[in-house]
This record gives C-alpha cells, sequence and structure tokens, in this order.
C-alpha cells in the first residue's frame, strides 16, 4: 500500500464520520461542525487526485461560506425549538444524552488532529513532488491554473455567463426572501 | 497510485449517508446539509472519472458549475428557511404542511 492510499484512506474516514456525525448528532450545531469535517476530507480527496485548485476552491465555498450560511440559518431560526423536534423524534431518543456527549467529544479529540495531521501531509506531499519534479525538469503533475481557466472561459464561456446570472438571481432572491415584511 | 474504485465507493458511502440525512431529518437545515453531502459525493465521482477517463480539466469545471449550483441553492433555501421560521416559529418540516394559511 503506498503512502497516498494510506492518506486516502484516512481521508476517506474523515469524510465519512462526520457525515455519520452530521446523520447522528443531536444537536443541529453540532451537525455543521461535523459538516466541516467532511468538507475537508473531500477537500483532502481533491489534493490526492491532483485537482489542488479544487480543494482551494471546496474550502472557500463549503468549509467558508455555505457552513457560515448554515450556522447563520440556525442562529436565526429558533434554536430551542430545533432541540425540542430532536427530542421528539424516536431516531433520537434512542441516543442516550450522556453517551452522545461522549461520542461527541471523543469524536471531536480524534478528528481534529487527525484531519489537521493528513491536510499537512497531504499539502506538503504534494508541494514536495511538485518540487522535485520541477528541479528535475519536468512538468508539474496535474493540470495546470492556465489550462482550467483558458477551457473555463473559452470552451465552457456559455455555462459560465449562465452560472454568474444563475448567482446573481439567487443573491436577489435571498436578499428577497429573508428581507422582513414591509421594509 | 489510488485505484478508480476507491473513489467511487467513498463517493457512493457519502451520497447514501447524505441521502439518509435528507430523508430522516426533520429539520430543515440539516435537510440542506444532507444535500450538500450528496452534491460533494456527485463532485468526488465525477472529478475521479474525469481523470480516469484522460480529461481531468472538463471534470474539474463540471465540479466548479456544481459547486456554484450547490452554493446559489444553499443561500435561497436558508432565505426560505429564515424566512419560515419568521412567520411560523418553527423550521420542523413535519409541522410545515400548509402551502397558504
Amino acid at each position: 500500500m503506498t503512502v497516498a492510499q494510506v492518506l486516502f484512506l484516512v481521508m476517506a474516514a474523515v469524510t465519512i464520520t462526520g457525515a455519520v456525525g452530521v446523520l447522528t448528532s443531536r444537536l443541529v450545531q453540532h451537525a455543521a461542525l461535523f459538516l466541516v469535517f467532511s468538507f475537508l476530507g473531500v477537500a483532502g480527496v481533491y489534493v490526492l487526485m491532483n485537482a489542488g485548485f479544487l480543494a482551494a476552491v471546496q474550502i472557500l465555498v463549503y468549509v467558508g461560506a455555505v457552513t457560515t450560511m448554515i450556522v447563520f440559518a440556525v442562529m436565526f431560526s429558533d434554536i430551542k425549538e430545533v432541540e425540542v423536534s430532536h427530542e421528539r423524534s424516536q431516531w433520537w431518543k434512542a441516543l442516550n444524552r450522556e453517551a452522545y456527549r461522549r461520542f461527541f467529544w471523543g469524536m471531536g479529540r480524534v478528528l481534529v488532529p487527525v484531519t489537521a495531521a493528513a491536510f499537512l501531509v497531504i499539502t506538503g506531499g504534494v508541494f514536495l513532488r511538485q518540487m522535485a519534479l520541477s528541479a528535475a525538469g519536468q512538468a508539474a503533475e496535474g493540470i495546470s491554473l492556465n489550462l482550467l481557466a483558458h477551457a473555463l472561459f473559452t470552451t465552457y464561456a456559455l455555462p459560465f455567463e449562465v452560472a454568474s446570472v444563475l448567482l446573481l438571481a439567487a443573491l436577489i432572491g435571498a436578499v428577497v426572501l429573508s428581507r422582513k415584511e414591509g421594509e | 497510485m489510488i485505484p478508480l474504485s476507491w473513489f467511487l465507493i467513498l463517493g457512493a458511502v457519502l451520497f447514501t449517508v447524505g441521502l439518509l440525512v435528507a430523508l430522516l431529518a426533520s429539520n430543515a437545515v440539516r435537510i440542506l446539509m444532507g444535500i450538500e453531502l450528496m452534491l460533494n459525493a456527485v463532485n468526488v465521482i465525477l472529478v475521479s472519472y474525469a481523470k480516469a477517463m484522460g480529461a481531468p480539466a472538463d471534470g474539474q469545471i463540471t465540479a466548479i458549475f456544481v459547486m456554484t449550483v450547490a452554493a446559489a441553492e444553499a443561500a435561497v433555501g436558508l432565505a426560505i428557511i429564515i424566512g419560515i421560521a419568521r412567520n411560523h416559529k418553527v423550521i420542523d418540516v413535519d409541522r410545515i404542511n400548509l402551502l397558504k394559511w
């Protein structure tokens, strides 16, 4: 088993654990935190696929923006109601409060250092490999940002413009929907 | 070298868990989280397949478009949830069963 395979397994474990945490955590705030780990794991998998730019976008968009929006939504919606509605359902009743607390803190203690260490190893490994390749006079692995940008603005120019219109529509829609009545 | 099947298995498991989150949760915010997980799973499969097929740039650009749509969907969806929470005081989808009242 190569180093890349071991790192993939670690990142896959982080991703799946985060996703299962979203499924099983009792509080929505905790689910949002588990979601961060799942997104980070996927970003690590992107790096292992030589898609460094995609990993950066994943961290910026998902870990940065989407999670912040979700935490905002949890803050604006009534948190007490969220808790009650979860205790109400059978699925959450099965999880004992104390066992859940221990599970959550245990997960945090394991997931945070494992994710940080795996990220350091992956990014460091990719960096050293590219340095070694360029020192040997070979082209870098994976596709360059140059190539990606060229394809985006030539072959995919129309979808790019459509995406910008979609983002504008979403921006206006979100403002209109979350605005208070009569303002 | 990581075999393609590993990425596909990761994507399939992640998609299944996301689907379970979207179907089992009663909280609207958590349902959105499940949708985000499913979109992530699809992106992983997309990029890995494109790489295996020898067209990595196309797969990555498609994945970026999927992320764009996911971000737009999350923004509008969360705005709707905040609106419902303000008017209704609940974001439990089992109790939001009226379109107009």
